[in-house]
């Protein structure tokens, strides 16, 4: 081998190269990635443009409270992680043979197409019992709320029962006037738990909801969350999703019976700032 | 906030030079400009997974976990320009997957993984998958730090200081990296032709 290539040789790697520059991810990873939000945009924006006398479920501080995604986010990191490092069957993936199947047009569609997809491998999932903590390195560290990637049947943290003991009873009747609720997984009997991907559409749906002034289809979504929840350690989050939303609808005791709950039930977690900043929005006397 | 119709397609041609490295996320709107990034980088971050080792689907997967490290850290990101941080965490994340896949040691074939390729097979994709299957088993054999330069350089078209900002090195280190590495290539290459024309022959 001389020291100089020949110029087929150029022309052969060159080839290589260009093959490889020319692959691309399919959609179903972009699918995926819509899903992530950023840690600065979980203080939502349509908190302001509503006009709710509610009390806004806002950090008091901005770098004091950590904002709900960015828990979230780094809850979802060790998730991921546990992915990467889980078994074979375990991840979240949408292969194009079965997302063909069932791909529609519109967005909603898709996603739903893509959460039936989920939910089978929810099954999958629900035996993998070992599930080796990823190292995140200084990430990972950084956060201080997520201490350990949860066990995959166990919540991440002590969170409050409360979605289903405080609100359910006024909430369910509000389910049935909720169309996109209707997901395979609301219609099956006894809910699998939902699979990371499918658990963050479902919040980030009620989210939307919430957002857009529809509290009621916002705690329906919630209450199917509470229902079929996957223990990828969102539940948090969807405490707090949901003490906004009884807030938003004006349910001002629910919220802060559950907010009180869940900060007594997570007093170490970076989203319990965000209830004690609702308890103090919402009963000002109190410290 | 902008609607999606009006957002960059990932499709849109990314121009090769100074801007290659340009923040596109210069929007208000947090969500906007973090979902501009994800269309942006989306590819380029997949594609830099794959070529430094990961099957399409472990691409995958690492795809969205370098965008939940970034989602988390967005704050810090958006007053920076996003590739060196994140190719920092993509890096990382395909070190750990690489672990795991080593451990596991099963892991899938660029056959296996063709039909995760995402793409229809008409033949000229056949032979774009051949292509790949050998660019991946070369830069396979080549070390890793060596590997990661020669993608950069010659499927990502970075140039020398492009790529000494994200491997934060120095320039000189780059270039000198880059031609052992093209070096290597060649002769993987040659090496793999000339074994190929011998059975041919034989």
């Amino acid at each position: 081998m001389s020291d100089e290539p020949t110029p087929e040789l150029r022309a052969l790697a060159a080839t290589l190269f260009a093959a490889g520059r020319a692959e691309r991810p399919g959609p179903a990873l972009g699918r995926r990635l819509s899903l992530i939000e950023p840690s600065s945009a979980a203080l939502p924006a349509p908190a302001r443009q509503r006009q709710s006398a509610a009390p806004r479920l806002r950090a008091s501080r901005a770098h004091s409270a950590l904002p709900l995604w960015l828990a979230a986010a780094a809850l979802l990191a060790g998730g991921a992680g546990l992915w990467l490092s889980g078994d074979r069957e375990a991840p979240i993936r949408i292969s194009p043979e079965r997302e063909s199947r069932g791909v529609s047009t519109t967005p909603r569609k898709q996603a739903e197409a893509a959460e039936q997809v989920l939910k089978r491998e929810a099954a999958a999932e629900a035996t993998t019992a070992e599930r080796p903590a990823l190292d995140d390195g200084p990430e990972r560290r950084a956060s201080p709320s997520p201490p350990r990637p949860p066990p995959r049947r166990a919540l991440a943290e002590p969170v409050v029962d409360a979605p289903r003991s405080a609100a359910p009873p006024a909430a369910a009747p509000q389910r049935a006037e909720t169309p996109t609720t209707t997901t395979p997984a609301a219609a099956s009997p006894r809910a699998q738990p939902l699979t990371l991907s499918a658990e963050l559409d479902l919040l980030k749906r009620a989210r939307a909801a919430l957002r857009s002034g529809a509290g009621e289809q916002a705690l329906g979504l919630l209450d199917q969350h509470s229902h079929e929840r996957g223990g990828n350690g969102l539940d948090a989050e969807a405490t707090l999703l949901r003490i906004e939303a009884l807030s938003a609808l004006g349910r001002q005791d629910e919220a802060s019976q559950l907010a009180t709950r869940f900060v007594a039930a997570n007093p170490n977690n970076a989203l319990g700032d965000r209830a004690r900043s609702f308890i103090r929005r919402a009963q000002p006397g109190t410290p | 906030m902008r609607s999606p119709s009006e957002l960059p397609s990932l499709e849109e041609p990314r121009r090769q030079g100074e801007d290659v490295l340009s923040d596109p996320a210069d929007q208000n709107d947090p969500r906007t400009s973090f979902s501009d990034l994800v269309r942006a980088e989306l590819e380029w971050v997949w594609r830099v997974l794959r070529r430094i080792g990961l099957s399409p689907a472990d691409a995958d997967d690492a795809t969205q976990q370098v965008f939940l490290v970034v989602a988390r850290r967005y704050d810090e990101l958006r007053v920076q320009r996003p590739r060196p941080f994140l190719y920092g965490v993509a890096t990382r994340v395909a070190a750990n997957a690489q672990r795991t896949l080593r451990r596991r040691r099963e892991e899938p074939s660029e056959a296996a993984a063709g039909a995760a390729a995402h793409e229809p097979p008409p033949d000229e994709l056949l032979e774009q998958r051949r292509a790949r299957a050998l660019l991946d088993e070369l830069l396979g054999q080549l070390p890793p730090e060596l590997r990661r330069v020669l993608v950069l350089a010659e499927i990502e078209q970075l140039t020398a200081q492009q790529i000494a900002e994200l491997e934060a090195l120095p320039t000189g280190t780059v270039r000198s990296r880059l031609r052992r590495a093209r070096a290597a290539f060649h002769a993987l290459l040659a090496q793999r032709q000339s074994d190929f024309s011998q059975r041919r022959g034989t």
